[in-house]
């Protein structure tokens, strides 16, 4: 080691070498600047010896760097007299040697520095060893050719030109066009000396042998040097993410967020890519100047992660009420970290099983809320639940419907399944109790609804809710092996028992839900016949249905009263069903089970002929309209062939018209005047009409409140006395405006006096005009077209041409 | 002539601060050990260090008490070595902790090395500072030393297309 002692510059010194003919400065100091003095501003002052022993120390491209740093390391270090410099640091780095042909400065430069060689401004990836140069793809057009026919250098010569090849069109070779021009000119001053053309040629074919070695090893190098570097950037990585994971950790951020950020794409957290891949350590100050990066991230991934997942369980059907609501309540556990952190990031699998749960708490909570019992509904929670998803398939709308409403659904219907199975079970006196039992609350509660129109005891049977209040207070009894009528008389007398507490919130919404179920029934029946039948139709005055059961055949039944009609609640024993039996055994069928029920159009014809009579509009005029006008007609074609004059109410005239004048001879009707309504009133109920069957009103009509028998005054009195063993009372009796009970025709001898006093007489008689008889443009303006249906009925309304 | 290996050994620095040290960790100087091998008699006068002050010298000495006992690298070796061997800027951790001082600390303790013919300390010292210079932008290097960038912007695109010896241009 050359030793120098002397504290000066040795740069310097070493430059002077190349200035002291100029200059006869021994030593010039190298410029320093005026700012705040960095680190090493001592180095230069140090002896050379010991700078030389620092830049031995070097790696390539620190020294080529140091080399730019300033014109006097340039002109040191470019010095060819520095070249040791650059051959210890060379051999540090284990490369090979430089090649000839290439100085150790270019050299270096053509491994480290990625700028074009050529152009020194733009970016240069990849080395063409071959062309012992590093360009980008303008200076490579530029340099490199294609080789040209016309050359005339020999075709082996080229092979010995540098080339690189492209992958553009036209693929192939570009050769270096600077040293085919000079290859060219040597080529040319040996054109007359074949010996030492050939001898050129020979040397250039032994150095492109030996640069081929080269090329091999420093390529071996170079992805030596690449992996090298690669492990060395992945362990800092792993240090930095380590130093950053710890702060967060520390700062309250749950590792598994941190893991989850970590190994996101770059493009969604390039905060955390960022830092990792910074090459320069990390320190406090640089980590704390991150850290509003790293957790404006962390929250952004942890809002997100949130609305994923409640996107997922939105996508699995539940409502987004419910699933904000359980995402919020859900249990802290699925929310926090382990350990906690401060910004809650959901576990997937953990939140989203848990709020499942939570949430078929929820339907459960509902179900309870409905009147379940909760060993019931319990019955429907995990892990029996894929009794109720078997189930779920078969709930209507199910493609529409929020999942939550699928799954409460569901377990109703499984629910029902559970309770009808265990009614069925239960003995004989005890569904004689819960059969009275639920008729004394039916009608009970209906009364003090006002409802006059019920379900039946089988309705509501299928009912589960209901049903599991009932067998819970049944269960609750002391029952007898033989339970006789005093049991079943306490009963009935007690109409607020506890479980009839229990009904009374649900009976409300069990109504309606009943009452439009059935709606929907009889419109579908209906619209058999007539298809164009719309929902409003069912309360219009035409609108009549009749029962197949035989007993009242034919007999035209109006809405509402169908609901109650007492046929379709009856247990039949003909069907041979096995649910027959339990309906035998508990008296009642749930409303129209055995279809019974069919669309009564010629009852609708008549009644749009009785309506037209009375001087309204048979598409518009409802049931309670007709009862509330209330008109008293006269059967012409009756009373002009019989001994008497007929009277009805309009409901009776539909019934009139189906028994006498159904395909025989039509009916004519009269619509009476207020004053010979009046008339024949005082007329009925005088001792002389008494007889006459009087009821000319549908309030004469009453219902028994037990179980919503229906007829005049007197036989639903006696219909107490004997059937429900008591005494009578108010309590037991009610008026039944909707019942629709028919009162029988007025009949009166024609040799009375009252029938004399009626309008007209034979006169009336003879052209069946009266005061409220339809005149042709009348008729034309209301029915237009439309076609009743039933033969010689359309001759009853005077036709345009007879009037 | 081998002396006893708990001979002490008085130095004096240039601040006139003395130290007294065993014999064997001042040989890790190889300047100290030819002037104790010249000096025949066992005198007990204080070797004077003109170069080195007290704190500098109570650094090296911390160096030199660690690294007593290790074997000295013989002249033959280090002479042929010094040219062929390949460097390496790795550095124990124990020399790295020591050699955490400041820069006025580091360059007179590697002034100091160099002086007293510490080999193995002047190596430690000059490879913490080209691990300094390392991966260092040219711009990033003249703030390190302190230096102007004196290159014009023409200079500064030239010099980056220029990377032959400067007797080859």
């Amino acid at each position: 080691m050359t030793t120098h002692t002397d504290g000066d510059a040795v740069v310097a010194v070493a430059v002077s070498r190349k200035r002291a003919a100029a200059t006869n400065d021994s030593a010039r100091p190298l410029k320093q600047s005026r700012r705040r003095k960095g680190k090493l501003h001592r180095l230069l002052e140090l002896p050379y010896d010991i700078l030389l022993e620092v830049l031995y120390q070097l790696d390539p491209y620190s020294l080529l760097r140091l080399s730019r740093a300033s014109r006097d390391l340039r002109t040191f270090l470019m010095a060819r007299a520095s070249r040791h410099i650059w051959l210890a640091v060379l051999k540090n780095a284990g490369m090979p040697e430089c090649p000839p042909g290439l100085s150790e400065p270019r050299y270096f430069r053509l491994v480290f520095d990625i700028t074009c060689l050529e152009c020194g401004v733009r970016r240069a990836k990849d080395v063409h060893w071959e062309a012992k140069t590093r360009c980008c793809k303008e200076c490579a057009s530029e340099i490199f050719t294609l080789w040209s026919l016309s050359s005339s250098l020999p075709y082996e010569v080229r092979s010995y030109v540098p080339s690189i090849f492209e992958t553009t069109r036209p693929r192939g070779y570009r050769y270096d066009r600077r040293v085919i021009n000079r290859y060219e000119e040597v080529h040319q001053s040996f054109a007359d000396d074949v010996p030492l053309r050939d001898e050129w040629l020979a040397e250039l074919k032994a150095q492109k042998e030996q640069y081929n070695t080269f090329v091999e090893s420093i390529k071996k190098w170079t992805a030596a040097r690449k992996e090298e570097q690669n492990q060395v950037r992945a362990e800092k990585r792993m240090a930095r993410r380590l130093i950053i994971e710890t702060k967060l950790r520390d700062l309250g951020w749950g590792s598994d967020l941190l893991a989850h950020c970590f190994n996101l794409p770059r493009k969604k957290e390039p905060a955390f890519h960022n830092a990792l891949g910074h090459q320069r350590d990390l320190t406090d100050k640089v980590l704390e100047s991150l850290l509003p990066d790293f957790e404006s991230c962390l929250i952004a991934e942890c809002e997100d992660q949130w609305r994923l997942l409640a996107l997922e369980l939105s996508a699995k059907g539940w409502s987004e009420e419910f699933v904000a609501d359980s995402i919020q309540k859900a249990p802290l556990t699925a929310r926090h970290s382990d350990p906690p952190c401060k910004y809650t990031y959901p576990r997937w699998r953990d939140v989203i099983s848990i709020c499942e749960r939570y949430m078929d708490q929820r339907v459960i909570a509902r179900l309870q809320a409905d009147g379940w019992s909760e060993s019931l509904a319990r019955q429907c929670t995990r892990p029996d639940g894929s009794i109720v998803s078997q189930l779920l398939p078969t709930v209507a709308n199910s493609e529409t419907m929020p999942r939550e409403d699928m799954l409460q659904t569901a377990c109703e219907m499984h629910l029902n399944l559970v309770a009808g199975a265990q009614l069925r079970r239960k003995p004989q006196p005890l569904l004689d109790i819960i059969g009275v039992m639920l008729e004394n609350s039916l009608g009970f509660l209906s009364l003090h609804r006002g409802h006059t129109i019920s379900p039946s005891v089988a309705d509501l049977v299928e009912h589960a809710p209901v049903l599991s209040a009932a067998l819970a207070y049944a269960d609750s009894l002391e029952l007898p092996s033989h339970p006789g009528l005093d049991l079943l008389d306490e009963l009935k007398f007690v109409p607020s028992t506890p479980w009839n507490q229990l009904l009374i919130p649900h009976f409300a919404s069990l109504w309606t839900s009943w009452k439009t179920e059935k709606d929907s029934q009889l419109l579908r029946i209906a619209q058999r016949a007539v298809p164009t039948f719309s929902p409003s139709d069912l309360h219009l005055a035409t609108t009549f249905f009749f029962c197949r059961s035989g007993a009242h055949l034919d007999e035209p039944i109006g809405y509402p009263r169908i609901l109650s009609h007492a046929c379709l609640t009856k247990p039949r024993t003909d069907s041979g069903q096995p649910e027959d039996a339990f309906h035998t055994q508990l008296g009642h069928v749930p409303w129209n089970l055995h279809q019974l029920l069919e669309y009564h159009q010629p009852a609708n014809a008549i009644a749009r002929v009785v309506i037209l009579a009375c001087g309204a509009h048979p598409d518009y005029m409802t049931a309670k309209d007709m009862s509330e006008l209330n008109p008293v007609l006269e059967c012409l074609a009756c009373s002009s062939s019989t001994s008497e004059r007929v009277f009805m109410n309009w409901r009776r005239a539909i019934i009139h018209g189906l028994k006498y004048h159904h395909e025989t001879w039509p009916a004519v009707w009269r619509c009476l005047r207020s004053e010979e309504r009046d008339a024949l009133r005082s007329f009925a109920n005088s001792s002389e009409g008494k007889h006459l069957q009087t009821f000319l009103h549908d309030r004469d009509v009453f219902l028994c409140k037990h179980c919503r028998f229906t007829n005049n005054f007197y036989k639903v009195y006696h219909h107490i006395m004997f059937n429900h063993v008591c005494g009578m009372s108010t309590e037991d009796i009610a008026p039944d405006p909707d019942s629709g009970y028919t009162p029988m025709e007025v009949r009166v001898p024609l040799a009375h006096r009252v029938a004399r006093e009626m309008d007209g007489d034979q006169s009336l008689l003879g052209d069946g005009v009266g005061p409220t008889v339809l005149k042709a443009s009348d008729y034309t303006m209301l029915s237009g077209e439309r076609d009743f249906g039933i033969r010689g009925w359309e001759m009853s309304v005077y036709p345009p041409e007879e009037f | 002539m081998a002396a006893p290996a708990t001979q002490q050994i008085k130095i004096r620095c240039n601040d006139e601060k003395e130290f007294t040290v065993d014999r064997d960790v001042l040989e890790r100087s190889v300047l100290i050990k030819n002037m104790l091998e010249d000096v025949t008699e066992q005198q007990d006068a204080p070797i004077p260090l003109p170069n080195v002050s007290g704190p500098v010298m109570a650094k090296v000495l911390e160096y030199c008490t660690h690294h007593r006992g290790e074997p000295l690298p013989s002249a033959d070796t280090e002479q042929s070595q010094d040219e062929t061997r390949k460097r390496t800027t790795d550095i124990s951790e124990w020399d790295q902790k020591f050699i955490t001082v400041d820069q006025e600390m580091l360059f007179e303790i590697i002034l100091a090395a160099n002086y007293l013919d510490i080999k193995s300390l002047l190596d430690v010292g000059c490879k913490t500072v080209a691990n300094m210079i390392k991966g260092k932008t040219p711009e990033e290097i003249r703030k390190l030393f302190n230096i102007v960038n004196d290159f014009t912007p023409e200079e500064e695109a030239q010099i980056k297309k220029e990377n032959e010896w400067a007797e080859d241009r």
